[in-house]
Parts: structure tokens; sequence; C-alpha cells
């Protein structure tokens, strides 16, 4: 009731706006000014300046805020019933959204992005639609997911650095923890960052797709693959393998500069990042496979939220951005990983080589990796909170706080907590 | 008042109530947006908490399940102690040190006083990001300058936001990093009302600098006194920003630095319960009451002696 009320009352407003404002619009089409809210630009500041220039008439207003803000304050918008004209969300949100497409453009009804589907990774594209078919968002980039690491350390500490080398010497999780252990005796370093993001890496590692939900019953699940991150996270916080530095905190960047670590679990989107943090040491970074086999970890999708003032200039600006040769652009710029799998195939994108990480092929390592994926991550409602008692419980044990059992058991009385909730 | 007083003469009474009701319309604007932002989120609030309420979904009336549910969560009750302790920590020494601050900056003698007065609101409209951006790097485990400078001590490392009252101590000083100077503004203020001849015949009869300060300026001060501490502890019980950035929104892997305000937040905005996060809200202006409550009693006690 209440609801029709208000929504009668904006369409008055907006009738009322319409008629004063409609006579003295000139006839040319004047700029418009679309909103594109995120966590960071995506990496997509340079294609942003591009756009200027290939289309004057649709600004692109980029706004930015912090991690969970961003996805916090887009849904509190949402539900208030107003939004941005393209709203970006990670693959670890998204799940929260999907609960609710009804908050957004549906973009296969309005626009007919199913068009688009085959042009993008099959599983990748997936992350997008809603249980109910509904498509809410296109793909920007995809993670995948590899170590990199300190090749020049590695040297000195007299273990194989060759990135083929060590992916051989790192393939299992039980190899990776005598290597990092090797490490550590002839050092008397830290291997690692940290075991939270270790954890985060190798739980996504299941085969069946599952990390903490069903994908067929949409429940909440506990699975030996998660488990088995949980231990190796304990061994490496108990054997101190890891220098345990807080991913995204200032000793974290700092750390990638200065040796604190010599190697960190990486999807492609932290590649920029690093690199960023290194720069003073070009070269010492390479990147081997992810030990335990490939799996994805981030990647987020562009949406046109439900209430947005310009959804059909936001569309102009996806279909722009998102396609293929932009794509290309994007990689060879700032080295994040295409969702178009057609690009894996162009010369260019082949012939990449990044001097800051040794000359490596880093297109063709991601690429595999994402082409390996058969069934991602499936990811519920409640994805977020289930993640943060994960990522607490494996804090509490890295930290010494808690023994590795007591924290797995307060977490286990958590998620039956969350499970609870409808 | 004037209203009632002037009731007894017609004549007059027509135009006073015509006065009168020009009055309540300038008024009006003030009153409108109180109910729209004010009274009406109250009630709603209340009316939310007797819900199972999915903002997009089903509302299905619960009556007092989702207190019950609350006063048994050992999380809330964690949250509370947490509140008090960052509120403890960072409200009592702020508040004396915006005393100081306000004494030293009410000298005559002192100069560019009004350089001063300006820079010390400085970290209050500063934005909350930038601090905490330059905090956390202070706090930093491994290359932060207050561990370093705790290492020529031979202090080992301090992972400051892990531990419980080394989080609530990094984040206290950030609070009272961002408010003294407001508070020392307002005790400020204060001293400056308070004539100048009672200092003069103060330091006649022979008053020491400190016997002033205990007998003249204290006194003078003591209803701003009240306020702040008032307005500190409704700000304390929902401390929310700093922990927020410093440390996440998860509170902490052990929830150790996890307020009320945060509480709210995941409840409501990261789980979607409406209902329970509305009564956290609740709790929390309960809360508020007690402690106002207690405030006044000690401050109607102070204003008898």
């Amino acid at each position: 009731m209440f609801k029709s009320f208000r929504k009668a009352k904006i369409v008055a407003v907006f009738a009322v706006a319409g008629a004063l404002v409609l006579p003295t619009t000139p006839a040319s089409a004047a700029p418009v000014e679309i909103t594109l809210s995120c966590f960071n630009d995506l990496n997509m500041g340079n294609l942003l300046k591009e756009w200027e220039k290939v289309n004057p008439n649709i600004k692109v207003n980029l706004k930015t805020a912090d991690f969970n803000a961003h996805h916090d304050g887009l849904l509190t918008q949402l539900i208030a019933g107003s939004g941005p004209d393209i709203a970006c969300v990670e693959v670890g949100y998204t799940s929260r959204f999907k609960a609710y497409p009804q908050l957004f453009t549906n973009l296969g009804k309005t626009f007919k992005a199913n068009t688009l589907e085959k042009s993008f990774i099959n599983w990748r594209w997936e992350q997008g639609v809603a249980r109910d078919g509904t498509i809410i968002g296109i793909p920007t980039d995809v993670g995948g997911l590899a170590m990199c690491y300190r090749q020049d350390l590695l040297k000195k500490a007299g273990l194989p650095n060759e990135r083929g080398a060590v992916s051989a010497a790192t393939s299992t999780t039980e190899k990776l923890t005598a290597f990092a252990q090797k490490y550590v005796t002839a050092t008397g370093k830290p291997f690692l960052d940290n075991v939270s993001q270790l954890f985060e890496g190798v739980s996504r590692q299941g085969a069946d797709g599952i990390q903490f939900y069903d994908k067929k019953t949409d429940k909440i699940v506990e699975v030996p693959q998660v488990k088995k991150a949980y231990d190796l996270a304990a061994t490496f916080a108990t054997k101190k393998l890891s220098a345990e530095i807080a991913p995204w905190s200032s000793d974290w960047n700092q750390g990638m500069g200065n040796g604190a670590f010599a190697a960190m679990l990486c999807p492609s989107w932290l590649l920029a990042n690093i690199q960023n943090n290194a720069k003073d040491i070009p070269g010492a970074w390479d990147v081997a496979q992810m030990p335990g086999g490939g799996a994805n970890w981030g990647g987020s999708q562009l949406t046109i939220p439900k209430f947005a003032a310009h959804p059909k200039q936001a569309w102009t600006f996806i279909n722009w951005v998102l396609a293929p040769e932009q794509q290309l652009k994007l990689f060879l710029d700032k080295g994040v990983l295409p969702t178009t799998p057609a690009v894996y195939k162009d010369p260019k994108f082949v012939a990449a080589r990044d001097i800051a990480y040794n000359n490596a092929p880093i297109g063709k390592i991601f690429s595999d990796v994402v082409m390996s994926i058969k069934k991602p991550i499936y990811e519920g409602k409640y994805q977020v909170s289930v993640k943060d008692a994960y990522n607490a419980a494996v804090g509490r044990m890295a930290s010494g706080k808690q023994t590795p059992a007591a924290s797995w058991a307060q977490l286990m009385k958590e998620i039956k907590k969350i499970k609870s909730l409808s | 008042m004037s209203l009632t007083r002037n009731t007894s003469s017609k004549g007059k009474s027509s135009l006073r109530a015509g006065e009168g009701r020009l009055a309540f319309f300038a008024i009006s604007p003030f009153y409108f947006l109180y109910l729209v932002f004010g009274i009406f989120p109250i009630l709603y609030t209340s009316y939310m908490a007797f819900f199972a309420w999915d903002p997009l979904g089903d509302k299905v009336f619960i009556g007092l399940n989702n207190f019950m549910n609350l006063l048994q969560d050992e999380v809330l009750w964690k949250a509370l102690r947490n509140t008090l302790s960052i509120w403890v920590l960072g409200t009592i020494p702020q508040l004396a040190l915006a005393l100081y601050l306000a004494t030293i900056l009410n000298r005559n003698r002192l100069r560019f006083s009004n350089f001063w007065r300006a820079a010390i609101l400085i970290p209050n409209v500063t934005s909350v990001l930038a601090i905490a951006v330059i905090f956390s790097s202070l706090y930093g485990r491994d290359f932060g300058l207050i561990n370093y400078v705790l290492n020529i001590f031979g202090v080992d490392k301090i992972n400051w936001m892990e531990g419980t009252l080394t989080s609530h101590f990094e984040i206290a000083t950030m609070i009272i990093w961002r408010w003294t100077g407001y508070n020392a503004l307002i005790y400020l203020a204060a001293m400056q009302s308070i004539p100048k001849e009672l200092y003069e015949s103060a330091s006649l009869d022979g008053a020491t600098g400190w016997q002033q300060f205990k007998y003249v300026t204290l006194p003078g001060i003591r209803n701003v006194m009240i306020f702040t501490i008032t307005m500190s502890t409704i700000g304390g019980l929902q401390t929310f920003n700093e922990p927020y950035i410093l440390g996440g929104v998860t509170g902490g892997n052990d929830k150790q630095f996890y307020t009320l305000a945060m509480f709210l937040y995941e409840e409501a905005f990261r789980k979607f319960q409406f209902g329970y996060g509305a009564a956290i809200g609740i709790f929390i202006f309960f809360c508020v009451v007690i402690f106002a409550l207690i405030n006044a009693t000690i401050a109607s006690k102070i204003a008898k002696d």
C-alpha cells in the first residue's frame, strides 16, 4: 500500500517535472551524465578517458566507496527505491543481489543481453544470472588464481626459482608446505603473506563447485575441501610459515616491496596492486601455478539498477566497455583478465610478457587456469556472512588467540546461527 | 508563556494569537523536518522490531521474539562491553584534555590565539577516512611508527587491532584525536562567558592559578561540562566509524572491537535482519536513556552542592 502510494507520488513528481522541463529542452541530444558506482575504478581509468572521445554525449561519472561500504550501501539504496545508473557488484557479493532480482533491470528482457552470452566464459556469465533467470549483470573480469612469488628471494634461499620448477615443486598443498618449510629454514623469514588468503584460495578448489553453499539445495553446507584448507592454514600458522600480515593493511602493501614474505596467492586483479607496491624491484616477482590446481577468485559484474535514471545510456556504455576490444586493452594496460575467451587467442594477448613479473606470460598462465574451470563456486544469499565467519575463525587461530580446534568449534556455532536465518 | 499571559485583554489577545500563529509557522520547518527525520523513524523502528522483516520479502509479526533472542545473544553483551570500554578509554582523557586545552586557549597573553582556536578544530573537520589511514599506518604491526618507538624501549611488536584492550586503545586514541578540539572549543566559549571581575577579585584575595581554576572556572562552566559529558555518552554508545574503518566491518576475528552500532549495522544491512536490527536500535536507545538519567542525577547533585 505504502509502497505503491510512494511510487505514484514519485511518478506524479516526475510528470510535473517533465511537463516543466520538456518544452524548453532543445531537440538535439544534450550530453547525458550517468553515474557508475563501484568499490574502485576496476582499473578502467584509461578506458573511461577513451570513452569521453568515443561518445561525448554520455558522460560517465565514477563514484567509489570502500569495498564493503559500496555493497552494503548499494543494497540500502536499492531497497529505498533509488540507485546509480550502473553499479558494479563483485562476485563475492553477487549472491546477495541475485536474491533480489526485482531490484535490477533484467538485461536479457530489456536489452537482449542473451545475444552476448556466447561470447563470454560460460560459467562466468552464469554468475551474473539470478536463479529465476534474470540477467542482472555482465561480467567485467575474471580472477583466476595463481601463486606470485619472489624469484630473487627463492634463489637466495637456494630453492628453485624458475616458474616451471616452482610450479612443479609446489603442485600439491603438501609439497607447498614442504617447500615453504625449506625457505623458512634457509632464511629464517616467513614464506607466505598470511594464511587467510591461503585459506580463501584453497577452499575454492572443491571439484564440485561447492565452497560454502550447495547449488542444488541452496543451503549452507560443510565440505571436506574447506576443512582441508583450514587445516592447511593451521599448519602454516603453527609452523610460522606465514608472515601473518593482514590483507589490504599498510604492512601488506609495504611487504610486497620489502621482502617481508616471498609468496602470495594472486588472482589476476591483484597483479596491478603488487606491481604498484613493488615498483623499486621490477622483475623480482614471478607467477607460478596455484598449488593444488586452478580455481577462480573474484571478478565483478556491471549491473543496471531498476531505478537507474538513464538505463539506455548505461547499457550503451556497458556494451562498449565490456566488448572484447576494450577488454583486451584493459588486459594490456593493467593485467585485468578478460571474460571474453576470444581475446585469449589474440596474438597481442598471447605475446604479452610482463616485465614487472620477470617477463612472465601472465595472459597464458591465467587464461589456462580460467579455461580449466568447469564449475565455479556457487554462492548463496548469506555468502558474505558465512565468509566473514570463516575468515574470523582463520584469524583467531592464526594469531594464536585460540587453538585451531577451539576456533573451529566457535565457527561451527556461528555457522549454525547463520543457517537459522531465513 | 506570553500567549497565556495576554489572554486577559480581548483586543490584544486576537492580535497576539495571530502573531503566535505566525511564530509557530516560522518555527514549523524545524518541527516538520523533525517529524519526518526524527519522530517517524523512531516510531517505525519500534514497529519493525516486532517483525521478522525481510526488506523486500515477507514481514511476519513475531511479537517479542526479537527482543528475547537479542537478550540471549552473547554477541550483544560482548558488543556492550566493548562499547563501554572504548567509551571510557576515549571519553575521560578526551574531556580532561579538552579542559586543559581550553584553559590554555583562554589565557589573555596567548599569542595568535585566533589561529590556535581555529587549528584545534581541524581534526574534527578532517575526513574520517584520511585520519584512519594515518592512524592505521601509525599502529601498523610491522612498520608502524608506534611499534618502532616502543621497540627502542625493548617492547615487542604489538598487533594492535588483534588484542581486545589494545584495539580499544587504538580506537579510543582516534576518537580523542577527533573530538578533543571540539569539546575544547565548547569549554572555551563557556569560560569566556565568566565575568573577568570574578578572576580579578579572586586574585586580589590572593587566590593562586589553581584555586582560581577550581573555584571560579569550574563552577562557571559546570552546565557546559554536563552537556559535553551527556553528548559524548550518546556519541560513545553509537561508536561506529572508527572501529569500522580501522578494523573492518566484522569487528575483529574474536569480535574484540565489535560495538553496538556495528552489531546493528551487520544484522540489518549485511544479514538483512531488519527486525532484529531494529530491536538492537531500541536496546541502544534504552542504554542512552539509562546513561542520560545517571548523568542527570549526578548533575543535579553537583548543582545542589
